[in-house]
């Protein structure tokens, strides 16, 4: 450990202590908003390793949540299975449902991709609505049995938070393992230059096709948290909006650093129940907070270009990457 | 035979409808290179508006000019205001958010119940074809596309304007340089294909029943007839359109929980032969 080091040290120490604080001196009501906005931080990190690693922005990041969630939803309520089974069935559900969609957008790029997976999304979203037999239709499933995990009951709100704070960690630390890795580095070389990747030897196509794959496993775990965290899942939970509320986290805190997820998902939770209590529409004001930060803070908190994206997208031989 | 008779009318009917919902989406995307993910909130603006006038003048007519000006004018504050951020992506996010802030307002403005508009009288007639009668508003819907397809043809193939837009696609500054108002070009395109969007909303709205969330299901109709068709292609809408009306119709009545599959999986069917849509240009 250099001298350097050391103060990137203390404030992640800092920083642990505080987060595992956090329930004792916040009420139990913002205690489960914390746990919220750490799930949707999850998923909005499986987002920001397609978007800002890979590229492309999907819009089906929800889809993959969801269907992790009704997975653990049907084989809990409707089958009674343990839940050491249905939780990697659950996690196998949304890769399985992230292959389908991978396979079908792939081949397209930029706007085209977001398009493509948000047409899926919808599609998928209106599955679960209508395919009542097997997914209850609108009202989706409700009170689902939460389990115990090593004798903590996750019934409770505090061992909840801990469960999904440490699921957080662990997650953004295999992210941040595999975005540093040759894996990792050679998504941002074909972010950058696709075809020059190509004449390197590198399937670029097949890499993209395992991020993706990547990204629906985390957004999976995001749904199995979630829906421990919530106790249902309904139709809404992978519709659009719930994608606008991802898109929104990932914008907030920054699209180009895992961190901005997390950042970004707490903020993102935070305003929607503070808005809440206030107003049944928050929506719009919601929506009208979008609109602001698009247009005036396109960098996001954690600060860089958004607009940089689709720019080198296009120019197909930029060299000069700005990283922090 | 007589259901699949009857079922293959209703599709092609609704693919009428899908036409005129998705030509707006597909001419922005195809001049502009704008993905408006506000369009569902055009067309459920356009069926409000509509509603509104229409209980209160009962004059249907009335009621499609005024929802389809609105919505022209709305579409014009739009796009003054996407002129803020500068790249494609950034400016569909944008209409996205557009879209969730003003479909919340429809919802505190109209409420939670859905609408339907009703049909003006000289459609309520019904129509005899093959020895069925079938519903003569439908069939209006099935025309109007008809000729609004083929007016916006004829538009941007043979007048001056349509190929000052198209040589605007293809290359923007080129235009420019020629002394053409490009700006002034693509504001109107906006406001066109708001115009349009407002009066598919309202002639949908006498259609199909309409209420909060129908803006997300038109918006992924319009994704999913375009992507289908081909992306900025009017053939290829009128094409995804017909296709889309018909896996509808006949999924609703033979598979019902099953439709959206059905959809998906012609959609992967679709891109599987044609990955640029059936009418696509090569990206």
């Amino acid at each position: 450990m250099t001298i350097k080091q050391t103060p990137k040290i203390l404030s992640i120490i800092f920083l642990l202590i505080f987060a595992f604080t956090i329930p004792l001196w916040l009420g139990s009501y913002w205690t489960q908003t914390v746990t919220m906005g750490m799930v949707i931080g999850i998923t909005a990190m499986s987002f920001i390793l397609l978007t800002g690693y890979c590229g492309v922005v999907s819009f089906a990041q929800m889809s993959f949540y969801a269907m992790a969630a009704y997975v653990f939803a049907l084989t809990i309520k409707d089958y009674h299975w343990p839940t050491y089974i249905s939780i990697p069935l659950a996690i196998l559900g949304a890769v399985i449902l992230s292959a389908i969609f991978g396979a079908i957008a792939i081949r397209s790029k930029g706007i085209y991709f977001l398009m493509m997976t948000l047409a899926l999304s919808q599609l998928f979203s209106g599955l679960m609505l209508d395919w009542q037999s097997v997914t209850h239709g609108y009202s989706g499933f409700t009170g689902v049995a939460r389990p115990s995990i090593f004798g903590f009951s996750l019934m409770k709100t505090n061992p909840r938070y801990y469960t999904t704070l440490v699921a957080l960690i662990i997650c953004y630390l295999i992210l941040l393992r595999i975005v540093s890795s040759p894996f990792g580095l050679s998504l941002q070389g074909m972010q950058d230059n696709t075809r020059r990747m190509k004449a390197l030897g590198f399937n670029t196509d097949l890499r993209r096709f395992v991020a993706i794959l990547i990204s629906g496993f985390f957004a999976g775990i995001g749904g199995i948290l979630g829906i421990f965290s919530s106790a249902s899942v309904s139709p809404a939970t992978g519709d659009l909006s719930a994608n606008v509320m991802i898109l929104m986290a990932a914008l907030i805190g920054g699209i180009w650093r895992l961190e901005g997820g997390i950042l970004g998902g707490i903020i993102v939770i935070f305003l929607i129940n503070f808005t809440k209590q206030f107003t049944i529409r928050y929506w719009l004001i919601i929506g009208v907070i979008f609109i602001l930060i698009m247009i005036f803070l396109p960098n996001g908190l954690l600060g860089l270009n958004f607009s940089k994206i689709s720019s080198k997208i296009k120019s197909g031989f930029n060299k000069n990457r700005q990283r922090t | 035979m007589d259901k699949i008779i009857i079922q293959f009318l209703n599709g092609l009917t609704f693919g009428g409808l899908l036409f005129l919902i998705s030509s707006g989406f597909t001419l922005l995307f195809g001049v502009m290179q704008v993905v408006n993910m506000a369009h569902g909130m055009f067309y459920i603006v356009g069926a409000y508006i509509g509603l509104t006038v229409q209980k209160q003048t009962g004059n249907w007519f009335l009621a499609i000019i005024v929802g389809s000006i609105t919505v022209g004018i709305i579409a014009f504050l739009v796009e003054k205001l996407i002129r803020f951020v500068k790249s494609d992506l950034t400016q569909a996010l944008l209409t996205l958010g557009i879209a969730v802030a003003i479909r919340d307002l429809c919802l505190i403005i109209w409420g939670g119940l859905p609408q339907i508009m009703k049909e003006p009288s000289f459609t309520q007639f019904p129509i005899k074809i093959f020895g069925f009668t079938y519903p003569g508003y439908r069939l209006f819907v099935l025309v109007l596309s008809i000729f609004i397809g083929v007016l916006m043809w004829f538009l941007l193939k043979s007048t001056q304007y349509g190929r000052i837009i198209r040589a605007g696609t293809d290359n923007r500054k080129m235009v420019s340089a020629l002394g053409i108002n490009i700006d002034r070009t693509y504001t109107t395109v906006f406001v066109i294909a708001g115009l349009l969007t407002g009066l598919s909303g309202a002639v949908g709205g006498t259609y199909i029943g309409f209420g909060p969330g129908t803006d997300f299901t038109i918006l992924t109709y319009a994704l999913v007839v375009v992507i289908m068709g081909g992306l900025g292609s009017i053939p290829g809408a009128a094409l995804g359109a017909v296709i889309v009306g018909l896996v509808d119709s006949f999924g609703r009545t033979y598979v019902p929980q099953l439709t959206n599959f059905l959809m998906m999986g012609s959609l992967v069917i679709v891109l599987l032969f044609r990955p640029t849509g059936l009418l696509g240009r090569k990206e």
